[in-house]
């Protein structure tokens, strides 16, 4: 090998070797660190001493919060650290409210091991119990307490469930806090049961006289120590000892166990102990574990049952004390229900009684209903009649009515006196009518009864305003003045101008003034007057010795005023005839030469009639009422059939003249 | 084969005496012997007959070997190869009509140095050997970087002649150091 080839080499070898010391280095600087950070727990005063530790208050620095650390014995050895490791490590394993977390564990520079965990302050429950009294007021603390001892079995339950034995429950294991809270502590003998290998020697019969169980004498494991240990705390918190006193070793202690000297509870307690509790402290403390709860979780529901009112698993309770239990629970509601109930049935009672006297009065009232009801049933029928016939009878007497009143217009035309007695009673049959009441109105105008008439008008009023007014003005004007024939001739002319529905008024004061007896030149002036109103006449000429008159170019439609003056000869000149029949009688001669008409329907009774002249040309003619002395004469062309009945003269112009 | 069991190859002999076994022991543990003795010169056929020897007293003894701390087999291992070497040597030489093959003056460095020499080896041994066993971890670029470094070129240089960027011969360093450094510990239990 070369010088340089050998400088090569060393100085590979060179760089291998120093990543060999640079591992080295770090390894150690490793252990180092490691160790350093082991130291970080100071020990400040003493909490406590346990089994094989102490537990001291520290502080982590990391957190920056108190700790407590657990360290062994200064006298510990080996295989006491055994133990304290082993505490530890079953400590970890469990997490759960009431088991006090931990927090880190290790070795320190002195390779011992510790580990910490939360730090409580309290005291416990030992401590927590010696201050209270048990007398006849302590019934009212035990709630509270009865809830550190259900914490207690929750915590046991739970660790039951991860397989793990306490072993040691007891009074002094228990950490109440100082805000309540309740941690067990204590794990040191707690053993995972079955599936734990062989266990060191004495922890088999490790245990607190006082709260051990019989059966470890054969040494039989399981839950039903821990649950034979907590009926033993049970007893303790209510009475302030245990069943079975301290004897100063195990051996003396266990003796007493077996033959089962144990003071009963209800003894040892100086108040009323409820029987729910009792009940459950002798379950969990059965001789044999068969006996006993056989799982945790049954004394917790036991013990929630008790508090809540209800009847608990232990006891067994029968039907009445289970129904007792759910009165006290339920006090105030079942009271209410009582109560309301009871209150209830008085009203029922005082309300049949009510009923009772009511049913008498009931039946007295039915009797006079019964026969009140036929009555009303009688009455009823024959109100229905009448009804039904009062309805008839207004049907017929509206027809009768309009019947009475249209036959009174043609019976009584020309006698108003009459007529007024006749419309009188028929007002009377239905003095609603109004077309009754204005004719009566009328009537009394034409008739001249002030009063009658004022009467109706004001009646009528209301009714037909217009029509009365008229009235009332006519009546206003007149009803004061003395009648004479100018009066009732201006009457006559006034009444004329009223409207249609007037005329009857018209035609009765022309009646009534006609019938007077004054002047006959007066009156054949009126009756002028009248005629040429009514007809439109150009002329006409009265000749009162001859007793004749001639009406020249007048529109004929009745001819009542000829009565009045007594005519017996009227000549008709150059005059036209309505349709209407015109009344004629007591004439002598009738000369119709030059008019024109139509139809003759106006000849009715011509008893007296000497002759007629007939004009040149007429159509129809009415019945002639014919007398043998009457003379028609007519153009040749005029014959007409009704004519063959005539038993008169009938002469024809045209013979005349030549 | 897995280090992470805190038996050691001695323990592992120990109980089960498997082949397998017999063949890590011999493979580790020849190598180093051969690299000790060859920095006596001893090399060859000289060198397979001394570590031949070596193996079969180890055989032999190994058995019986109580482990009483880190490092406690490999001196044993040692001076058991230098006594081995020696006596080959001086037999040599006494059987040899010839000249010696050794002189005095390399038996005597032997008995001197042996020990110290021992000990350096084996680190240097140790360090490449945790490096044959974890180079296939990496990356071809990053193995051959580390192969450069170790043959004393420095950061620039590989990079230059890798064509690689001086950062990540860098990263490659720290990394591969790491590995290697726990990997030599591993060994260091194992074997010692």
């Amino acid at each position: 090998m070369s010088v340089e080839e050998e400088n090569v080499n060393n100085l590979e070898d060179d760089l291998w070797e120093s990543i060999y010391h640079s591992a080295k280095e770090d390894k150690q600087d490793k252990i180092d660190k490691f160790q350093e950070l082991r130291r970080t727990y100071p020990q400040h005063i003493l909490l406590g001493k346990g089994g094989v530790k102490n537990v001291y208050k520290s502080y982590d620095w990391k957190t920056k919060r108190e700790i407590a650390l657990a360290v062994p014995h200064e006298t510990a050895d080996n295989s006491n650290f055994d133990e304290f490791i082993h505490e530890a490590q079953i400590l970890g394993h469990l997490e759960h409210p009431n088991i006090i977390p931990v927090y880190d564990t290790g070795y320190d520079e002195e390779n011992k091991p510790y580990f910490t965990m939360k730090m409580v302050e309290g005291v416990d429950l030992a401590v927590h119990l010696k201050e209270k009294k048990r007398d006849s007021e302590f019934i009212s603390q035990v709630p509270p307490l009865l809830d550190i001892f259900k914490q207690v079995c929750l915590a046991v339950s739970y660790a039951h469930s991860k397989n793990i034995i306490h072993h040691d429950i007891k009074p002094d294991n228990i950490l109440i806090g100082k805000f309540g809270q309740v941690f067990l502590c204590d794990w040191g003998i707690a053993l995972r049961s079955k599936n734990d290998t062989q266990p060191p020697l004495d922890l088999r019969i490790k245990g607190t006289p006082g709260f051990l169980a019989p059966e470890v004498l054969e040494n039989k494991d399981g839950e039903s120590l821990d649950i034979y240990s907590l009926g033993c705390l049970l007893y303790f918190i209510l009475s302030g000892r245990v069943p079975i006193e301290n004897k100063s070793n195990i051996e003396d202690y266990l003796k007493e166990l077996i033959s089962d000297n144990s003071i009963p509870l209800k003894d040892a307690c100086k108040y009323d102990v409820p029987e729910s509790l009792i009940r459950i402290y002798e379950k969990c403390c059965r001789p044999l574990p068969e006996d006993r709860y056989q799982s945790v979780s049954e004394i917790i529901e036991d013990i929630d049952l008790y508090s809540n009112g209800f009847a608990t698993k232990a006891e067994h309770a029968s039907f009445t004390r289970a129904l007792v239990l759910m009165y006290r629970r339920n006090r105030l509601i079942v009271n209410v229900v009582l109560a309301s109930l009871l209150t209830l049935f008085i009203f029922t009672l005082y309300y049949l009684n009510n009923l009772n006297e009511t049913m008498t009065k009931l039946e007295e009232t039915v009797e006079e209903l019964k026969k009140s009801n036929q009555q009303v049933k009688k009455e009823k029928e024959t109100t229905e009649k009448y009804a039904a016939r009062v309805v008839e009878e207004e049907k017929v007497s509206q027809q009768y009515l309009i019947s009475m009143r249209n036959a009174a217009d043609s019976h009584f035309k020309d006698r108003p006196e009459d007529m007024i007695k006749y419309l009188e009673k028929v007002r009377s049959l239905s003095p609603e009518d109004v077309q009754t009441r204005f004719k009566l109105a009328k009537l009394y105008v034409s008739v001249l009864d002030w009063r009658k008439a004022k009467n109706a008008i004001n009646d009528l009023t209301p009714i037909i305003p217009k029509y009365s007014k008229t009235l009332s003005d006519f009546v206003e004007k007149y009803s004061e003045q003395d009648i004479n024939e100018d009066i009732l001739y201006k009457m006559v002319l006034d009444s004329r101008k009223m409207s249609g529905i007037f005329q009857g008024i018209y035609t009765l004061l022309t009646t009534k003034l006609l019938n007077r007896n004054y002047s006959i030149n007066k009156k054949a002036d009126h009756i002028k007057t009248f005629f040429k109103l009514d007809t439109g006449a150009e002329g006409l000429i009265y000749d009162h010795e001859k007793q004749s008159m001639e009406i020249k170019g007048a529109n004929i439609r009745n001819l009542n005023y000829l009565v009045y003056l007594n005519v017996k000869n009227l000549k008709f000149t150059e005059c036209r005839f309505g349709s209407k029949e015109l009344g004629l009688s007591n004439l002598h001669e009738l000369d119709l030469r030059t008019s024109k008409v139509d139809k003759f329907n106006f000849i009715v009774d011509c008893s007296e009639m000497r002759a007629i002249y007939f004009p040149e040309s007429f159509k129809s003619i009415h019945l002639i009422n014919s007398t043998p002395g009457c003379t028609l004469f007519m153009p040749k062309a005029q014959l007409k059939k009704n004519f063959r009945s005539f038993k008169g003269t009938i002469k024809f112009y045209e013979d005349l003249q030549e | 084969m897995n280090l992470n069991t805190r038996i050691t190859l001695l323990e592992k002999i120990k109980s089960s005496d498997s082949d397998d076994a017999w063949e890590d022991f011999h493979s580790y543990y020849s190598g180093y012997l051969r690299a000790v003795i060859s920095r006596f010169n001893v090399s060859g056929s000289d060198a397979d007959d001394i570590i031949q020897k070596v193996m079969l007293v180890c055989w032999e003894k190994v058995k019986d070997f109580e482990h009483n701390g880190v490092g406690h087999f490999r001196s044993w291992l040692v001076k058991t190869a230098k006594n081995n070497t020696m006596n080959y040597m001086s037999s040599s030489s006494r059987h040899s009509k010839k000249k010696n093959k050794f002189s005095e003056s390399q038996t005597h460095e032997v008995d001197s140095k042996f020990d110290e020499t021992a000990e350096k080896e084996w680190r240097i041994y140790l360090s490449k050997l945790a490096w044959e066993r974890i180079r296939s971890n990496y990356q071809e670029n990053a193995q051959n970087s580390f192969d450069l470094l170790m043959q004393g070129l420095n950061n620039k240089e590989v990079a230059e002649k890798l064509d690689l960027k001086q950062n990540t011969v860098a990263v490659f360093k720290k990394r591969i150091l790491e590995a290697l450094k726990d990997e030599i510990l591993q060994l260091d239990e194992f074997l010692n």
